[in-house]
């Protein structure tokens, strides 16, 4: 692999946005393809994030900074990629369901979600089962993932499963947060529980391919 | 839904004192963090809430009257209270309202009328915490005192992912915003324990550190930043022979025994199921600190009241005799908690600890 790429995951890493930006320039310049930079430079090094997260060998603040210089590289090569034809490898509609407003947990994973490669549409908080379906139907999406932190909310998520199947949308339907189990997921008959952001952003990805 | 009336109970606070101090106590103590006025209302017809910070000061006595009657009716020896520093935070809301960070930069910071906060804190809360000492039933006091600490303090200022980049951006400012806002707090703990703290038997602030996995911020950043600013609390209300116990929820095991031996804690509150039951916390830690808690709230919710009993038993028999124990739910009693849920484990308990012979 380009060193240049190597320097740019490891900067991501450490969420070094000038850094990250810099070397995007470079790789351009040195003429390598704008899907190569995104996924040996940006995607390769959130991944080694994502990967010591999901092991507990980083902490939240670290994940932040370097989706945060995940994203200042994505922005900074989308032009090249529309240009390319590159396209996303799936679309997620995301947010914290109706009468929840923590969104924390719902960042974290849509950032995470963001590096695998996703588009991510985000709904925000206090989303009803009709904006889910609203949203996946405009675009298209792979996937609905729903986010509580409530346990009074969690009855939400039943009401987002049966639209889904009401409605037929091909979307499925991944659910998490605090409350949720994998016995609550079997029981409002969901697609996919993950007990973390790490592994519900690989999870995403597994149902795109 | 029963509600068993025991016409017998009479509180003693100074058994949660010693509970506090990690001694066991035969007849356990019930504690709750938060009790919501859903559950008080269909209890015993009041509501406390809508009283206690009434202008009218007649009208707040008489709430927080009823608040402390809710407590002694239910059988617990003191009542939880506490005066929120989120509550008078110029410009706070970052966190508990999702508000934008009112500081973002070295010039935020500067600008920021830290110095007001005391006096503001005071002249918001002093006639009601007069009022809360005023009404206090003989036999019982309270657990609490400044509610919020110090993370939740700067993160209703600046929000905590804007927090986690400033970490990144401006790390001495990250540094200075734990001082500066650590020193608001002895400042307002200073007064509050010379001049307001007669009432409370036990000393408590809310600082929830964590989530399901693991520590919001880094262990290091914890033990740098937050636990030697919890230390200079902590001290103060031992000098003034009181306990001080730690309500702050998430998955701390990482950085509990720095808690423990940094911050000086004598108790915690705080645990849910998907962490660690409540046995494990006081298999940890029961030989060092007393440990306040029991049922996840989740049970409370969604099981039944049969259920709800044979899961608070099992929990008595586990955990009896290990240290202190206070014992109510994992969290709290939020409007969402079905009465009936809480009155089964409450009612569980006073059966168990012998209330009704």
């Amino acid at each position: 692999m380009s060193t240049t790429l190597v320097e740019m995951s490891e900067f991501l890493q450490k969420g070094r946005v000038k850094n990250v930006k810099e070397l995007i320039q470079k790789a351009l310049d040195e003429g390598i393809a704008p899907k190569t930079i995104l996924e040996e430079g940006l995607l390769s090094g959130m991944s080694v994030v994502g990967e010591k997260f999901k092991k507990n060998e980083v902490f939240v603040p670290e994940v932040l900074i370097a989706a945060r210089a995940m994203n200042a590289g994505t922005t900074m090569l989308k032009p090249y990629l529309v240009q390319e034809g590159v396209e996303s490898k799936g679309t997620v509609v995301i947010g914290t369901v109706k009468g929840d407003l923590h969104d924390i947990g719902k960042n974290i994973v849509k950032m995470m979600m963001e590096g695998k490669g996703l588009n991510v549409i985000d709904l925000g908080v206090d989303v009803s089962a009709e904006q889910y379906v609203t949203a996946a139907k405009e675009n298209d999406a792979d996937i609905i993932a729903c986010s509580t932190l409530l346990t009074t909310t969690m009855g939400e998520i039943k009401n987002v499963v049966d639209l889904v199947k009401a409605e037929g949308i091909r979307a499925k339907v991944m659910i998490g947060g605090a409350p949720v189990t994998q016995d609550f997921c079997d029981s409002v008959n969901a697609d996919s529980y993950t007990p973390d952001a790490a592994t519900a952003a690989d999870v995403a990805l597994s149902f795109c391919l | 839904m029963e509600i068993i009336k025991c016409k017998n109970f009479t509180p003693d606070y100074r058994n949660i004192v010693k509970v506090a101090n990690n001694e066991w106590v035969d007849r356990i103590p019930l504690y709750e963090h938060i009790i919501g006025p859903k559950v008080m209302k269909e209890i015993t017809g009041t509501s406390p809430y809508d009283l206690m910070f009434s202008k009218d000061m007649a009208e707040s006595k008489e709430g927080f009257r009823q608040y402390w009657n809710f407590f002694k009716q239910m059988g617990y020896d003191t009542a939880s209270l506490e005066f929120c520093i989120c509550g008078i935070l110029i410009n706070g809301g970052a966190l508990g309202s999702h508000k934008e960070g009112c500081i973002k930069t070295r010039e935020d910071f500067e600008k920021y009328p830290f110095d007001e906060l005391p006096e503001l804190f005071f002249k918001e809360y002093a006639p009601y915490l007069k009022n809360f000492a005023e009404t206090c039933p003989a036999g019982m006091k309270a657990v609490g005192g400044v509610g919020n600490g110090l993370f939740e303090t700067v993160q209703d200022l600046v929000g905590y992912m804007d927090l986690c980049f400033l970490k990144s951006d401006d790390e001495k400012l990250y540094a200075d915003l734990f001082k500066k806002m650590g020193d608001v707090h002895a400042k307002i703990w200073k007064r509050f324990l010379e001049e307001y703290s007669d009432v409370y038997c036990i000393c408590r602030f809310g600082d929830d550190l964590g989530f399901n996995t693991m520590t919001l911020l880094s262990t290091d950043d914890i033990c740098e930043h937050i636990l030697p600013q919890y230390r200079r609390i902590t001290d103060m209300v031992h000098k003034h022979n009181k306990p001080f116990l730690l309500h702050s929820c998430g998955n701390l095991f990482k950085v509990f025994d720095s808690i423990i031996s940094q911050a000086n804690i004598n108790a915690k509150h705080s645990n849910e199921d998907s962490i660690a039951h409540f046995s494990v916390w006081v298999d940890k830690y029961g030989d060092k600190i007393g440990n306040f808690g029991g049922v996840d709230t989740d049970i409370l919710c969604r099981k039944s009241e049969e259920e709800i009993r044979e899961y608070v038993l099992d929990c008595l028999n586990k955990v009896k005799g290990h240290g202190g124990i206070a014992f109510g739910s994992g969290n709290s009693i939020p409007d969402y908690v079905p009465t009936e849920g809480y009155l089964a484990m409450v009612n569980t308990v006073r059966q168990w600890r012998g209330d009704y012979k």
